[in-house]
């Protein structure tokens, strides 16, 4: 087991590193100046040749690569070039939004997605089972722009009513306004990965249904809710909860939307900014941040999936 | 009307077209807002709440709540652009504010409270008040009066090329030297007599007097806090979350600002910054158009329309040392084929004006409507013998596909394919665009363009060197001539023969197949909640010198 979590290690350290280069690469790909795109004018914007060292420039080289390496080592991940904060405090301060955001989420899905995969499994083709069904592949179908579009605008239209959408507030000193800001949020971040568990649960579950242990079991005169917590279930969630581990990647993609629509300034929406403004210090740092992030959580899993299930170790 | 003309008429909002204006700085409302980029004779289309003849005395105290698309891209006085530039007229103090497009207020004395021009016509002198004081904050600025010494300092940094500030190309142009005759005395020699140095000097984002402890800080610190003797100091700047503004103590008028606090909230995306207005958690909001303006101001209550017009507007830039744009035919048949009325019919779903080399905003620099629509005609069947007679059949052209810009490239598209041309549109997303266009690696392009303090600014396109004297965005058209006539404009004093210099200069670059056509001057359409007195929705920056008179009803 060592060597495996050993080579899950050097693997996603080589995972990282694939990461780092390839948004650094990739962001100076495109045209564009963090300068120009505020519209600065002409005398404002800066080349590399005269700026000296700074984080607002364009850098190209592999010195430069290893230069923001280094820095990135040594946790010191620059200045934004478009209002000059520290990258660091801003992603501190935005951190709690997305975390809380991404959270809630997971919880929907789980509190959701599962239970009604179980039952839709357990009660397969039958009303219930499609209808659980069909709302799962609706929500699947469903734009996530368009869903949270629609969140906000219904309401506002036939009721009057908005959720606060004049910035996160946090949630220990304002846990109202903060929760009726987040649950619809994380509602409609949750719906997708919502329906890909219920299918999924409902997918295991009914394997493991026809398994022949189970038969077994209920032969020998178990009481079915006996038979479903302590054979089915006991083999049919691991997979499932291992792709909630993998749902991470999924939520960071959908708060940028999610966020920017709901005006909660976190991490997704800082990205999806800072990308648009070629604020290349900051789009550096939360890609990294996010692939530490997914990396981290898979490894997570994986550490889990052993202790569940040690041949997975073994392999 | 094409297919493609009456789906232009039934245009909705799509999510991806706002998110992209949005995050684009060019062009975004919210921007235009802030900056202020909007026309004389705001129009209060609703009835304002007070119905007696008796003004309603103004209260003193709440939270004024405005939004702006985009990122406030800091605070920097000198350098800001963005909605950073709502914030810095609030927060520091100016000689006095002036600007052309406000007529109406003339000119408001702030730090200075007279000044002078001498006999030899370069030769600006401008007395301070003693009361100007620093804001109380946590810096390390000390709350004294300003003096002539701020007033240096705040001139050497504009004029200081390393800065990038928006005023630079004022002071390197124009000004010969400056100084401090004594503590509360200010002089300011110009290279030659220049008629818009007061405006130059009272721009919003170009004459900011801050002090001389904090302009020795560091640049990242600029852009990050500010400290001035505005009516309003800077509580708080969360880039993407919020600005908070609260009344400056020792500002000099104590009866000002009526407000205690203003907040303002960046919004990534309209249909969040609409719901917010919508459900009451904003007290203005600047419509996209006047259709959506219509809609708000029947479902929303207490709320007031306002109609203005704007000075943003797109354009169509050509490049002259390529082909085809080269042949004086191709670029004045683009001119004629441009059917602007239904630019503005389909765009600017009726509201609108067209352009002309000075934009119509400007009022008589621009020239009249009936003139401009003889020199400007929109003439097909010319057009297309002109194109013909060039041996062009097929146009080729940039664009970004951020804003509205889709929009104007279907219209032209359907314009040009109506008279048998074929049109090859060249999407580019906004980053990648700016940089072709600024890098000047286009050779034609449907344009986003900034609004104009003066008129001076708007025929820049026409003179050599192009709009920064710089070769960016140049079009590579060189007219003497013309050259000529928009210097001669800018140092004539007089106001009546420079508003007949403009127009003859306007008539001249017409006459001369210009490189740059402007297609239409767009509204602007602000609805305020009732709540909110003597708020001034615009034009031009001078919208935020005013907000120390807002108040709240409630």
């Amino acid at each position: 087991m060592l060597s495996y979590v050993s080579r899950r290690i050097a693997l996603s350290v080589l995972v990282l590193w694939l990461v780092s280069l390839s948004v650094f690469v990739l962001l100076r790909a495109a045209p564009g100046d963090a300068a120009l795109l505020q519209g600065a004018p002409a005398s404002a914007v800066r080349y590399p040749a005269d700026a000296g060292d700074g984080d607002e420039v364009r850098w190209s080289s592999v010195a430069d690569y290893s230069r923001w390496v280094s820095r990135i080592l040594r946790f010191d991940l620059g200045r934004s070039a478009i209002d000059g904060a520290r990258v660091a405090d801003s992603l501190r301060a935005r951190s709690a939004v997305s975390l809380e955001l991404m959270v809630l989420a997971v919880v929907w899905t789980c509190a959701i997605g599962i239970p009604l995969g179980v039952f839709s499994g357990l009660r397969a083709h039958t009303l219930p089972d499609y209808l659980a069904n069909g709302a799962a592949t609706l929500a699947l179908g469903t734009p996530l722009f368009w869903l949270a579009t629609m969140v906000l605008i219904v309401p506002q239209q036939w009721w009057a009513y908005a959720p606060p959408l004049d910035g996160p507030r946090s949630l220990l000193a304002d846990p109202v306004t903060n929760l009726r800001q987040f649950i619809p949020a994380s509602v409609v971040l949750a719906l997708s990965s919502t329906a890909g568990v219920l299918r999924l649960t409902r997918a295991s579950v009914l394997t493991v249904l026809h398994a022949d242990y189970v038969r077994t079991a209920h032969a020998k005169g178990l009481r079915t809710f006996d038979v479903l917590t302590r054979h089915v279930l006991r083999i049919a969630l691991p997979p499932v909860l291992a792709s909630v581990g993998l749902l991470a990647a999924g939520l960071i993609g959908g708060s940028v939307v999610v966020e920017s629509v709901f005006n909660l300034d976190g991490i997704g929406d800082y990205f999806f900014r800072s990308v648009m403004q070629k604020d290349f210090a900051v789009a550096q740092a939360i890609a990294l941040y996010s692939a530490v992030g997914v990396v981290g959580i898979n490894l997570v899993v994986d550490m889990i999936q052993i202790a569940l299930d040690p041949r997975v170790g073994r392999g | 009307m094409s297919t493609h003309a009456r789906r232009l008429t039934a245009l909705r909002f799509s999510r991806r077209r706002l998110l992209a204006g949005a995050a684009t700085s060019l062009g975004a409302l919210g921007t235009t807002a802030l900056l202020g980029c909007t026309a004389p004779s705001p129009r209060a289309v609703s009835p304002a709440p007070s119905g007696s003849a008796t003004p309603e005395p103004p209260r003193r105290g709440g939270t004024f709540r405005g939004g702006i698309t985009g990122a406030f891209a800091g605070v920097d006085p000198h350098t800001s652009v963005f909605g950073g530039a709502g914030v810095v007229p609030l927060v520091h103090t100016y000689l006095f504010r002036k600007e052309v497009l406000r007529p109406d207020l003339g000119l408001k004395y702030d730090l200075a409270t007279r000044h002078e021009l001498g006999a030899d016509r370069v030769t600006w002198t401008f007395h301070l008040r003693p009361d100007a004081k620093i804001a109380p904050n946590t810096l390390g600025v000390p709350e004294r009066a300003l003096d002539a010494e701020d007033v240096l300092a705040s001139f050497r940094r504009i004029a200081d090329r390393a800065t990038g500030a928006t005023g630079y190309s004022f002071f390197n142009t124009w000004v010969s030297r400056f100084d401090a005759p004594d503590a509360a005395t200010v002089r300011l020699v110009l290279k030659k007599p220049y008629a818009w140095a007061e405006e130059a000097l009272g721009d919003a984002l170009s004459g900011a007097i801050v002090p001389r402890e904090w302009l020795a800080g560091s640049r990242d610190a600029l852009k990050t806090n500010a400290v001035g003797a505005g009516p309003f100091a800077l509580k708080s700047l969360a880039e993407g979350r919020e600005a908070v503004m609260v009344a400056n103590p020792n500002f000099y008028d104590r009866t000002l600002p009526r407000v205690d606090q203003f907040r303002i909230v960046p919004f990534q995306d309209q249909v969040t910054y609409r719901t917010a207005f919508a459900s009451g958690q904003l007290d203005v909001y600047f419509a996209q158009n006047i259709e959506e303006a219509r809609e708000l101001e029947k479902t929303v209550p207490r709320t007031r329309r306002m109609e203005i017009q704007s000075t943003g507007f797109n354009s169509f830039w050509m490049r002259t040392d390529a082909p085809p744009w080269q042949d004086d035919r191709v670029r004045r048949a683009m001119n004629l084929s441009m059917n602007r009325q239904q630019y503005i019919e389909l765009i600017g779903k009726g509201q609108g004006v067209p352009a002309g080399p000075v934009p119509p905003v400007f009022g008589a620099f621009a020239l009249p409507a009936d003139e401009l629509a003889r020199l400007q005609p929109y003439s097909p069947a010319e057009a297309r013998r002109l194109f013909d007679a060039a041996g062009v059949s097929e146009i080729a052209f940039a664009h970004p596909t951020s804003s509205s810009m889709p929009d104007y490239v279907a219209m032209m598209s359907q314009q040009l394919s109506a008279i048998g041309m074929r049109v090859k549109p060249q999407p580019m997303d906004a980053s990648s665009w700016l940089a072709a266009y600024f890098g000047g690696k286009l050779t034609a392009s449907f344009s986003l363009n900034q609004s104009y303090k003066t008129p001076d600014a708007a025929l820049l396109w026409y003179r050599t060197g192009g709009f920064t004297g710089t070769g960016a965005y140049d079009t590579k058209w060189s007219k003497p001539a013309i050259d000529r006539l928009i210097d001669e404009a800018a140092v004539t004093l007089e106001p009546r023969a420079r508003e007949a210099a403009y127009r003859e200069a306007a008539r001249q670059i017409l006459a001369a197949d210009p490189p740059f056509i402007n297609v239409f001057q767009i509204g602007g359409n602000p609805l305020v909640h009732e709540r909110v007195g003597e708020y001034d929705a615009g034009p031009g920056a001078m919208s935020n010198f005013m907000m120390r008179y807002v108040w709240l009803r409630d």
